[in-house]
């Protein structure tokens, strides 16, 4: 048991947090910008895996991880304009649209990659590129602090100042008010000269160019392949992580830590003889639980403001 | 008008999408059902008909590939005699009933399904291990995973009785990250070498051991020649993988057939002796692993092939017996 607390408290657990959180942030984020849309998009999951393919497939063919990148939020950013364009112009039920993406990404992957390599569940045959890790300097020569924060992938700094981007975005701009009006209410958006359907598909587009990055996050910046179903369910924590938030892009960012710091937990507590069945389930209970106090608490306080109204 | 167009294209876009979704998902096994009508003609050749029938996909670069390399190897030592084919049932255990039963009423000769039951022993991992620590990543704890385990670790405490263990599961076999993230924890911990069963979620572990210039143990097919030409510094992480040479078993069956010495509804245990199973010997090997400790190792192999050493098997033992096993060695 010590140590399990000795590996807890090392540098390299706090460093392994922030690692995990990259991909669940970013997905949290994408579904933060959706709801305040509001549209339900659960597309998080498929839009990721599709990146996650398309950043390795250009890095591969081009040599260069950033083009690679580049590729993998283009492709993104398209799907999300998809989504909106099939729920708005060919008025497809959002989760019924959220549904097909998904399986696009989950099979449609699976199948270019086996008529690209031949290989049906692993894209180690293509020499493709990783994003690269950078080491802060002045921080990175703080003792403890410096271990933990510097020497990341970019991009898990990247998601990190996407936090703030969104936040400004939301409620420092006049896309931000637009996206919260039409989501709020888009009749008296409508009426007042509002372009829903524009501020929709603007509002799915960045959606689906977070999801992208934390996509190729997975495949270029976390391993350094395509697997089949590599980002195996971290789309939909992420979803979580937002309905955790109050839609809010801070609130988010410690959702998704939080569920950073239950995976890390789990993966340390597995060093000891523990049942694996019981340990692989931490992530998920605590989801569980994380929930209902969180609706508890929503619950408590629409309580309390129906009383005062009365 | 050209509005209309564009939903047209949109839509047959995405039918086409949700097909691939389809075939990505196990279209191996529909694909495969129109085969027998033009095979049946054929059949007045004489041709020995297998089939092999996967509870995965290839591409796992270990079991099901070495599998399909078995048939393979028959069809290509008997090219005029036998007839081939693979189907991937996936993983999706629903589809194995409809599968089987579809396969069974075509018109096969022999139809290969199952897994193997493997006897293996690893102690190359305690040789090279310096601190004494050594781990283990598995994709779920399930017999056959650690059935492996326990050959894994008697094999380590062959050479080292004071060996310690950390084993880990992913809880499933897709999740690559988890697996480089359960090898970082485990390298973290101590752990020097780390043994890796876990079909994609394993290939993880092999970029862990590369980060942390630890060493990795692939399982079922030599995994570092995999990377030797798209990344030779996580060749060099991995020190050798444990062989289930299920290539060879499947030729060797086939032989038995031809000869009709077939042991129906027994279990034939193919072990060290016949080369059916083993470990890689190349010159990562070499240069991690002293030519005493080779020769040590090699003795180990004779040893349990006359008999002398018996090998524990997770087969049979029930889950408080392999707890318990696992505890003896987990500090």
């Amino acid at each position: 048991m010590n140590e399990v607390l000795e590996l807890v408290f090392s540098t390299s657990f706090a460093f392994s947090v922030l690692r995990l959180t990259t991909p669940i942030l970013l997905a949290a984020l994408a579904s933060v910008i959706s709801e305040r849309a509001g549209i339900g998009n659960i597309t998080m999951e498929g839009t990721m895996l599709i990146s996650a393919f398309m950043g390795v497939v250009v890095s591969a063919y081009t040599g260069s991880a950033w083009l690679g990148f580049l590729g993998g939020v283009v492709i993104g950013g398209l799907t999300g304009w998809l989504l909106s364009y099939i729920i708005f112009k060919l008025q497809v039920n959002d989760i019924l649209a959220g549904i097909a993406i998904n399986l696009i990404g989950s099979g449609g992957t699976v199948f270019l990659l086996f008529a690209l390599t031949g290989v049906r569940g692993i894209s180690t045959s293509l020499s493709s590129k990783v994003m690269p890790s950078i080491d802060i300097p002045f921080i990175r020569d703080i003792p403890i602090l410096g271990e933990i924060l510097s020497g990341h992938n970019i991009i898990t700094y990247l998601s990190f100042v996407t936090v703030i981007v969104i936040w400004f975005l939301l409620f420092k701009t006049a896309l931000g008010l637009r996206i919260r009006s039409v989501g709020e209410n888009p009749d008296a958006a409508k009426s007042v000269g509002v372009n829903v359907y524009k501020t929709k598909s603007i509002a799915l587009t960045i959606a689906g160019v977070l999801s992208g990055m934390g996509g190729v996050y997975m495949s270029m910046g976390y391993v350094s392949w395509f697997a089949k179903d590599l980002t195996a369910g971290r789309g939909w924590i992420g979803i979580a992580a937002a309905a955790m938030s109050g839609m809010h892009p801070v609130g988010a960012m410690v959702a998704s830590v939080f569920f950073g710091i239950a995976d890390a937990a789990a993966n340390t507590l597995q060093t000891i003889n523990l049942p694996s069945q019981l340990v692989l389930m931490i992530p998920y209970v605590v989801t569980l639980i994380a929930m209902c106090v969180y609706a508890y608490f929503r619950l408590q306080r629409k309580k309390k403001l129906a009383r005062k109204k009365a | 008008m050209k509005k209309h167009g564009f939903k047209k294209i949109l839509s047959m876009l995405l039918a086409i999408g949700l097909l691939a979704a389809m075939a990505g998902c196990g279209g191996s096994g529909t694909g495969d059902g129109k085969t027998p009508a033009p095979d049946g003609a054929k059949d007045p050749d004489g041709k020995t008909k297998i089939v092999l029938l996967l509870n995965g996909y290839l591409g796992d670069l270990a079991w099901y590939d070495c599998s399909a390399a078995g048939i393979t190897a028959i069809q290509e030592k008997y090219p005029d005699e036998v007839e081939t084919k693979v189907i991937e049932m996936t993983t999706d255990k629903s589809k194995y009933d409809s599968i089987i039963n579809d396969t069974l009423s075509e018109d096969w000769d022999i139809i290969v399904a199952g897994s193997w039951t493997m006897i293996e022993y690893i102690e190359a991992a305690a040789s090279v291990s310096e601190t004494g620590v050594i781990g283990f990543i598995g994709g779920e704890d399930s017999t056959i995973v650690n059935d492996s385990l326990v050959g894994y670790l008697e094999g380590a405490a062959y050479v080292n009785p004071d060996i310690k263990a950390i084993v880990s599961y992913t809880g499933n076999w897709d999740d690559s990250a988890k697996g480089k993230e359960l090898a970082l924890v485990q390298y973290n911990a101590g752990a020097d070498v780390v043994f890796q069963l876990a079909s994609n979620a394993g290939v993880g572990v092999f970029e862990a051991a590369k980060e942390t210039g630890k060493l990795a143990i692939g399982s079922d097919t030599d995994q570092s020649a995999i990377f030797t030409g798209s990344d030779p510094d996580k060749a060099a992480a991995i020190l050798t993988s444990s062989l289930k040479r299920v290539d060879t078993s499947l030729l060797h069956a086939y032989e038995l057939y031809k000869a009709g010495t077939v042991p129906y509804g027994t279990c034939e245990q193919l072990g060290l002796d016949k080369e059916c199973v083993g470990i890689v010997e190349n010159d990562n090997f070499s240069a991690h692993v002293s030519a005493e400790q080779a020769a040590k190792i090699a003795q180990a192999k004779q040893d349990i092939i006359d008999g002398k050493i018996t090998v524990s098997s997770a087969y049979g033992m029930s889950t408080e017996e392999i707890s318990a096993f696992k505890s003896q060695f987990i500090k």
